[in-house]
């Protein structure tokens, strides 16, 4: 084989492989920005309020009870936050928690796709009726 | 011959692979700290948002208070939808009043508001200090 075809074949395979490696496309992950809800209202003596909500991906749902105020002032009283399905005209909770007011999230529970709801619910009798604020974050 | 191996380690010193490594990030560990200013009348209130970064502790203290001596009431909480500031923690007290507390990623906000004791509009200075 003379030099010539030699070279010729060298080359040829060197470009064929492509250094042995595969060209691949790469592509970023999607990111999912979660959602952030701000539940507010007011909340009477023994009542009930709650709020519907859908997920159209799986994934970890916060509850933040963050404020319960009367007037400007934040009150101290424990309330029931819960999450769960909307069930007729209410919400069935699967998780609830009795807790007071915070800034970190005092529920965290891992959802699939659907429609959920979250519930605030006084069972100690507040004295009078307060407005409350639940930040709610979903995927 | 000699040619053909020359071409041959050129070809093959072409294909060799380069490892890129990414920058190690540096956490950002500082807390910030800012300063907010503004009036409030008798019966109001006056609020700030901020973002906090990340799960720590937010700590407001009021700076000054113009005129002195005059309590008022020291907030933390959530700003809702129509962009008041829903309290979950305060303090009443008149300058270096302080208040602290823990919160997670997300939007807050800071209120000075009124306890029923002003006559007059009240100047102020907060600071707040967050992750």
């Amino acid at each position: 084989m003379s030099v010539i075809r030699i070279t010729i074949v060298l080359v040829s395979l060197l470009a064929s492989c492509a250094c042995g490696e595969t060209a691949e496309t790469a592509t970023s992950p999607t990111a999912i920005e979660p959602a952030t809800i701000l539940f507010s209202g007011t909340l009477q003596p023994m009542g009930t309020r709650f709020y519907s909500y859908t997920m159209t991906t799986a994934g970890t749902v916060t509850a933040m009870l963050a404020s319960l105020e009367r007037g400007y002032t934040p009150m101290p009283n424990s309330l029931e936050l819960g999450l769960g399905i909307p069930a007729g005209t209410g919400c069935a909770a699967s998780i609830a928690s009795n807790t007071t007011t915070s800034l970190t999230s005092q529920l965290r529970q891992d959802f699939a796709a659907g429609t959920y709801c979250v519930r605030i619910s006084d069972k100690d009798g507040l004295p009078a009726a307060m407005t409350f604020t639940i930040r709610l974050v979903h995927p | 011959m000699r040619r053909v191996l020359i071409v041959v380690i050129v070809l093959a010193a072409g294909c060799a692979k380069t490892t890129m490594t990414s920058p190690t990030p540096i956490a950002d560990t500082a807390a910030l700290l800012r300063e907010f200013s503004s009036s409030v009348i008798p019966g109001g209130s006056a609020s700030r948002a901020f973002d906090v970064a990340s799960t720590g502790a937010i700590t407001v203290v009021l700076k000054s208070a113009t005129p002195s001596g005059i309590p008022v009431g020291l907030g933390v909480g959530i700003p809702r939808s129509n962009g008041s500031c829903a309290l979950s923690a305060s303090v009443e007290g008149g300058t270096s009043a302080q208040i602290a507390i823990a919160a997670e990623k997300g939007t807050y906000c800071a209120k000075v508001y009124d306890l029923g004791t002003l006559t007059a509009p009240l100047n102020f200075t907060i600071e707040i200090s967050h992750p």
